[in-house]
């Protein structure tokens, strides 16, 4: 709440200075030949229906100015030894790539990775544990091993306890209400004697679930209180169009994918997102930071739960 | 000291005043004409004293801008002469008072620069708003914040390094407008002197440089008015006496209308109630008990107020904030030469962000505020020593950055407590002149900042009640500089300074900004610590018609401060709890030439430079430059006055490039592409350049009239370059067809700007 109301300021003012006068171009920077970078993302799940444990294995490329299908596609990196330790149990994830897959499954698979099986052009690959020796759960910790084109990457991440929420509700739009709108309200009770993080997901009708454009926090202002809060839906940003932004429409189905997730796993997504906003004038650049020793990426360990509901009509 | 005088010798003293207004006149020239180096100058309260072996002289007054005075005296016992100097400029005077004319040479101070205030009003100024700190960026050495912005960094230190005061108090945020105006209205300043090379024991707590404004005290010898209407803002100054002689007030005020004038369109609108304004007051006050009683009370209180509302969605924002100062000062005169002022200052900023939208109310507020005392004499035993000693007592209270909210009936917010220190500190001086040749100026300074309770440690957990220390830093800061005659026309000058600072801001931005918050030194923050080695040829040439210098500067910086790596401005940390320490570096040479006096006059100004850091926690240690960082920096000013109606300025600058930090790659999170940065700050954007010109024209007046008025006009960026303000990268990404467009863009803000501003005077 705090950032998203500074950058608010600052884009207003910044208006009021530079309306009507600013000009922008496109530019070709320069940029660095450094070697690829190893890249991690890769999630453990306990609680509500986990996903199984599963790292999508890339590598960084040169920052130019198009990059097409084979460039992407060629950027999974294959035939890794991709291991996940907890327990003195140690799993190894086979890899799988979604054209090797048959249409159901494939269609499946990718709903779960996050992306829309219809109009999916590339072939993704993902190291995933499908004999289900990893098990999520709380408290616990996770320690990933990756050995791939001669480099060893190193993570250790944990899966919080589950801090789920009270309750959530449908209101009325703030101010003159819209009537084909309404916002979301839930309540979360934090804990008082530790720090938590939360992310949230939300999934509309068919959609995926998806984080919107500022989806973790951690309760450092609300520690050990129970709160009642916004979830804002993810279809737009403040930006595009601020007097509906985060407003759900009535009649639609909703899913809440709620988690609790760790200090370095929150650290990832928080800069993760403020990058996203940054490199103006008002604010420096975020480096995205990683739990990832020798790559980049994240290694995150969700507690989950999912909350349904239809947005009622008015 | 005095014990060591012979008997005959005897003190002139007294105050050199302007003679149509009778505001007093800082740094002006009192010497023997026979003997130059026989010679003092008038201190910040315009008074001088001047012992000398009992005989007769001829002494001359000078002054930049004002003619020159020569005063016969038949010095045999203590005399006090006050002096009333005339504004305008005779060439042939020139040669009648020989070499001492300019300072430059023949002072002991390295790098300090006086700007009158008339000499910058004749200068271009975007939307015709004169800002003496844009000014300031013209001379070597001092480095913009970026485009349009009054904030400016000197000779490689940070922002929060350079001690700015306005009638000796700090002002904590010089901007308005996110810092495109600076918070001082050229009309209620006399003075501005800049110090950048060694800086004089009586200064202390920033280790970059002081910029000393003094406001004006008033005309007391009759009412005058002036003001202006311009772009941005509407002026209006009155002054004058309240007893003639005795006593005189000045009132000054600036505001912005912009928004106000649009008031009539947003009121109609779903925005009703949308504001953004900003304003200033100076105020002064003296009164003359006695020539040996002095008491002046000065003022500031500037504000920014922005106010957006959506009523359609019910989303409120303000954000309100400025400065307040006010001092108050006691000068005496215990003889004709020993002068004391004691001052009382107290000086706030604060800033205040609050919104809500429904049943969500959020506020966010931050600043610092010190009760200040200062004691400090100037003692003049003869003409060769000029001692100078005080103390000082600041205590400071800081506001961190505390957020308090509300989401129906549950509160929530930050669990900050302000945080307070006391930094005291006690000095003296003495500017000694051995012989002809040599000056020398030799100063001690110790400073000691404790930070103080109530607190409690993040260290152990102990408690800390009111004024009780929880870390106490402490250091002495000595300063030498050396002047030696070479002939009298040139000189070669050496200085060494060591600084402390117990205060800090660190902005996370390229320019700093008004939530940018002041901490103190704490058991977490050490105080930052610099010494400046710095070495100068000055030569006048043509009779002082013109003045040349080559400094050089090395300068060793610890304990700066930095944001980590990854830092996020959460708003719910303390920021010290993501600072990283290192070292710091900067080094560079100075070229200046000017030109004070004649129809055309001005300055060209080069330095090539260098500033770097390095922090063990961001990217081990490795030496970068900072944002500030200008290889080069070129500065040409000029004034020509044609006629009595019109007279022309012009400003070209160049500086390479801002460094920043390149994008090395980008990276597949989800169906994001996220970008990754290389090494900070190792690429350049391309070099800044502009040329601003402006003409006044003073219509012609009847001799009786009392009301002129003038007209200036003046052009911002005159073949419109597109100066990279700031660039960002864009990229869109879609898995879905499997492609990825990514895209770097750079923004300028300020494309040709023309300006017409009208002023006037009424006395």
């Amino acid at each position: 709440m705090a950032r998203r109301s500074n950058k608010w300021i600052i884009w207003l003012i910044g208006l009021v200075v530079i309306s009507g006068m600013g000009c922008e171009e496109e530019y070709i920077p320069d940029t660095i030949d450094s070697p690829a970078k190893l890249v991690v993302e890769g999630y453990v799940e306990a609680g509500d229906q986990p996903m199984p444990a599963y790292v999508i294995l890339t590598r960084s490329r040169s920052f130019f100015q198009k990059l097409n299908p084979g460039d992407l596609e060629g950027s999974y990196v294959h035939n890794a030894l991709v291991q996940v330790s907890y327990d003195g149990i140690t799993a190894t994830l086979p890899e799988i790539c979604l054209n090797e897959l048959d249409t159901t499954l494939r269609e499946v698979v990718a709903r779960e990775f996050g992306f829309d099986p219809d109009s999916l052009q590339i072939n993704i690959c993902v190291y995933v544990d499908l004999s289900g020796q990893v098990v999520g759960q709380f408290g616990k910790q996770y320690q990933l091993h990756v050995e791939a084109e001669g480099e060893v990457l190193e993570a250790t991440t944990t899966i919080p306890e589950l801090v789920p929420l009270d309750s959530f509700r449908f209101e009325p739009t703030p101010g003159t209400p819209i009537d084909s709108l309404a916002q979301l309200i839930a309540t979360v009770s934090d804990p008082a004697d530790e720090t938590n993080y939360y992310r949230q997901f939300i999934r509309i009708n068919d959609g995926i679930y998806d984080p919107g454009f500022a989806s973790v926090s951690d309760d450092a202002l609300f520690n050990g209180k129970s709160l009642d809060f916004r979830i804002n839906s993810p279809e737009d940003t403040p930006d595009d169009n601020p007097e509906v932004f985060g407003l759900f429409h009535r009649g639609d189905t909703i899913s809440i994918k709620w988690t609790n997730i760790d200090a370095e796993h929150f650290k990832f997504w928080n800069t993760f997102e403020s990058s996203r906003n940054s490199g103006g004038p008002f604010s420096s650049y975020v480096r995205v930071s990683t739990n990832i020793q020798g790559g980049l990426g994240v290694w995150g360990g969700y507690a989950v739960a999912y909350y349904d509901a239809i947005v009622p009509e008015k | 000291m005095a014990a060591i005088l012979p008997a005959q010798n005897a003190t002139i003293s007294g105050y050199v005043k302007d003679a149509n207004s009778g505001e007093t006149l800082i740094g002006a020239n009192v010497y023997n004409q026979a003997d130059p180096g026989q010679g003092t100058s008038t201190n910040a309260y315009g008074f001088y004293s001047l012992t000398l072996p009992a005989g007769d002289y001829t002494l001359v007054f000078s002054y930049l801008g004002y003619r020159d005075q020569q005063t016969s005296i038949h010095l045999q016992a203590n005399q006090s002469v006050n002096i009333n100097l005339n504004e305008g400029v005779s060439m042939e005077e020139v040669v009648v008072v020989a070499e001492q004319r300019d300072r430059n040479v023949t002072s002991t101070e390295l790098g300090k620069i006086d700007l009158p205030i008339e000499n910058i009003k004749l200068l271009p100024a975007v939307f015709g708003e004169v800002d003496i700190l844009k000014t300031l960026q013209l001379l070597p050495g001092v480095m913009s914040s970026g485009e349009g912005s009054s904030g400016f960094y000197v000779r490689g230190g940070g922002a929060d390094q350079n001690l700015i005061l306005l009638d000796e108090a700090p002002v904590y945020n010089t901007g308005h407008l996110l810092g495109f105006f600076s918070v001082f209205n050229a009309d209620a300043i006399k003075n501005t002197t800049l110090i950048k090379g060694d800086m004089p024991a009586q200064y202390g707590g920033r280790l970059s440089s002081v910029v000393d404004v003094q406001m004006k005290e008033g005309n007391n010898q009759k009412y005058a008015v002036d003001g202006g209407i311009g772009l941005i803002a509407s002026r209006l100054t009155i002054q004058g006496p309240v007893v003639k002689e005795k006593s005189s007030f000045m009132v000054s005020a600036r505001r912005t209308y912009a928004l106000d004038l649009a008031q009539p369109l947003i009121r109609k609108s779903n925005f009703a109630g949308t504001n953004y304004y900003f304003y200033d007051l100076n105020t002064k006050l003296n009164y003359q008990f006695s020539q040996k009683d002095r008491l002046y009370l000065s003022g500031y209180f500037g504000r920014d107020v922005f106010a957006f509302n959506s009523n359609q969605s019910d989303f409120n924002l303000r954000m309100p904030y400025g400065n307040a100062t006010a001092t108050l000062r006691w000068n005496h005169l215990f003889n004709d030469r020993l002068f004391m002022n004691t001052s009382v200052i107290y000086n706030d900023y604060d800033f205040s962000f609050s919104g809500g939208q429904d049943l969500f109310q959020f506020k966010l507020f931050s600043g610092v505020r010190d009760w200040n005392t200062k004691l400090d004499f100037d003692y003049y035993p003869n003409y060769r020593h000029a001692i100078r000693f005080g103390i000082n007592a600041i205590h400071h209270r800081f506001v961190p950055n505390v957020v308090q909210g509300s989401s129906g009936d549950v509160t929530f917010g930050s669990d900050f407590t302000d945080k307070y220190g006391v930094e005291t500190a006690a000095y003296i001086q003495d500017e000694i002149k051995l012989g002809s040749k040599f000056n020398v100026q030799l100063g001690m300074r110790y400073s000691r900042f404790s930070q103080v309770g109530p607190y409690t440690s993040k260290l152990n957990g102990s408690e800390y009640g009111a004024w009780s220390p929880v870390t106490t830093y402490d250091g002495l800061e000595p300063r030498a500089a050396l002047r030696w005659q070479l002939r009298p026309s040139a000189s070669l000058k050496a200085a060494v300074t060591f600084t402390n600072q117990y205060i800090h801001l660190v902005s996370n931005s390229a320019s700093t900004l008004p939530t940018d918050v002041w901490v103190p030194s704490t058991e977490v923050v050490k105080p930052q610590q610099g010494i400046q080695y710095a070495l100068g040829v000055f030569k006048n040439w043509k009779d002082n018609l013109l003045e040349t210098s080559v400094e050089v500067y090395f300068r060793d910086l610890a304990n700066q401060i930095d944001y980590r790596d990854s830092y996020v401005n959460n708003l719910s940390n303390d920021v010290e709890d993501d600072f990283v320490f290192g070292v710091g570096r900067a080094y560079g040479a100075e070229f200046f030439l000017r030109k004070s006096k004649g129809d055309l006059n001005g300055w060209i100004g080069y330095t090539i430079s260098r500033s770097e850091r390095s922090f063990s926690a961001i990217e081990e240690g490795r030496w970068y430059p900072t944002t500030f960082d200008r290889t080069h920096d070129v500065s040409v000013v000029a004034n020509y006055r044609l006629n009595d109606r019109w007279s022309f300025g012009g400003v070209v600058v160049y500086g390479t490039g801002r460094a920043y930090t390149p994008v090395n790659g980008v990276y597949l999170i989800g169906q994001d592409l996220v970008t990754e940065y290389g090494p900070r700050n190792s690429s350049r954007l391309e070099p800044y350049h502009r040329l601003d010109i402006s003409a006044t024209y003073v219509p012609a007046k009847s001799a009786q009239k009392r009301f002129q008025g003038s007209w200036t006009f003046s052009v911002y960026n005159v073949y419109n370059h597109r100066n990279p303000y700031f660039t960002y990268t864009d990229i869109d990404t879609n898995l879905a067809t499997g492609e990825a467009q990514a895209k770097a863009y750079k923004v300028s803000i300020f494309p040709v700007i023309p300006s017409v501003t009208w002023n006037f005077k009424w006395k």
